[in-house]
């Protein structure tokens, strides 16, 4: 019978072992997706371990039975995950501390082969060519909102704007930004 | 086209592979499901049968009267009692992980500064979970039934050896942080090496943190009261931290 990530991950609820297979199936493409929205492998790998941490906490919640329904769980995990990060500044690590899991060094051969792999070079290329492609004003806002992490009150200053405006002209920059960045997560691999 | 090689998935990928073989070797939540239809008296048979057979308890029948679990020490406050809580609460000066500390651990035992922290966090799933933070990279965990299985009518329950940091298991003197939980009236506990003298934690209030020589078999533990009665022996020889020793640098041979 087929090991698909569905089933494996539905079987690792009674068979804890099965879950190697899930961490078969996800873990480059988890890695790359958060590499991709982080740029920092450190943090990429403390939130894939993470993830896989909280999947496995978790796994007798998982409900589906298809490779689709794992995937949505498991992307809804690392989104949660990421949008942490985001507001926090640091990666939630309970579930990794909680299993005692010891988070490997990072070589720079890895370092080398997961640029490589998530496309950063083409990625940073884009973002890039957005960022100029942004009007003036949205430009500025973003640049001392988030390059120069001003509170959004000197941002309004600055710019002579009302606050309101200021984090409307942050958000639809963020927004046009977010478009390159392919957010849709990948297939998983499947194994048998 | 083979895809580059990443090491550090690998190295996370064994790490997760001996989580689950753990959690594969001691399944307590499939046990409750095998037993979760099953009257309490078989449930309680069972966790008897099952704690004699497994955790390697001696003979040594507790000699008062009336028993009090080491789960008694837990169970009001994971009920939500907070007027008689466990250990003492956290300081600045205690390096508790992180999850500790936002969960408001609190601190059972502490030797050269590794602790044997405890938090309960509440759960919808399985009620409220109790895990013992082993130093701070390690980490046991369950619900108070879970629990009181085994600490049923036991004064001493060993948790096991920790780590000092993460990747960080034998200090530069060769020793390893070894835990255990104890009943309230337990107040030393010896710790027994197949040869040579012997390591003692006294003041021992709910739990203990015992730095053992990695360089040594163990043979056994021993908890003790406070007119020096034997309460109870446990096993600890399958512990074993020789081989990792020889790994570790400075930690030769004594």
């Amino acid at each position: 019978m087929a090991r698909t990530p569905g089933s494996s991950l539905r079987r690792a609820s009674r068979e804890p072992s099965a879950f190697a297979d899930v961490y078969s199936a996800y873990s480059r493409q988890l890695l790359i997706f958060f590499m991709r929205r982080t740029f920092d492998l450190e943090a990429a790998r403390d939130l894939t371990a993470e993830t896989f941490a909280q999947a496995f906490r978790d796994r007798r919640r998982f409900r589906g039975r298809s490779d689709r329904e794992a995937d949505a769980w498991i992307y809804g995990i690392a989104r949660n995950l990421l949008s942490h990060y985001g507001r926090k500044g640091r990666v939630e690590r309970k579930a990794v501390e909680r299993l005692g899991i010891q988070l490997p060094s990072i070589g720079v051969g890895d370092y080398e082969r997961v640029v490589e792999l998530a496309g950063l070079a083409e990625l940073r290329e884009r973002v890039s060519h957005a960022f100029a492609d942004l009007s003036d004003d949205q430009r500025l806002a973003l640049r001392l909102r988030v390059i120069e992490e001003l509170p959004y009150a000197e941002v309004a200053e600055t710019l002579r704007v009302s606050e309101q405006t200021a984090r409307a002209r942050v958000s639809r920059a963020l927004r046009r930004l977010t478009d390159v960045v392919d957010l849709t997560p990948p297939s998983p691999e499947v194994t048998s | 086209v083979t895809e580059p090689h990443i090491q550090l998935l690998d190295d996370l990928g064994v790490e997760f592979a001996r989580v689950a073989a753990n959690h594969e070797r001691s399944p307590r939540r499939s046990r409750r499901w095998v037993f979760g239809a099953a009257p309490r008296r078989v449930l309680v048979i069972a966790s008897c049968a099952l704690a004699l057979v497994v955790c390697g308890t001696y003979a040594v029948p507790p000699t008062r009267a009336a028993i009090e679990s080491i789960a008694d020490s837990f169970a009001g406050w994971v009920a939500g009692d907070d007027d008689q809580p466990p250990g003492r609460a956290l300081s600045g000066g205690n390096a508790a992980p992180d999850w500790v500390r936002e969960q408001g651990g609190r601190l059972i035992a502490e030797t050269d500064g590794v602790g044997l922290y405890v938090t309960r966090v509440k759960t919808e799933e399985r009620g409220t979970l109790l895990t013992f933070a082993l130093g701070n990279s390690v980490s046991v965990g369950g619900n108070i039934d879970d629990w009181r299985e085994r600490f049923d009518r036991h004064a001493l329950i060993v948790l096991g050896a920790g780590q000092l940091a993460p990747q960080v298991s034998i200090d530069e003197r060769g020793r390893f942080p070894l835990f255990g939980v104890t009943a309230r009236w337990v107040t030393s506990v010896k710790l027994v090496y197949e040869e040579g003298s012997s390591l003692t934690a006294d003041d021992v209030d709910g739990g203990f943190v015992l730095m053992a020589d990695a360089r040594r078999p163990l043979r056994e533990l021993i908890a003790h009261d406070a007119a020096g009665q034997e309460l109870e022996r446990r096993d600890v020889s399958h512990i074993d931290m020789r081989d990792l020793c020889k790994q570790t640098p400075g930690c030769a041979a004594p």
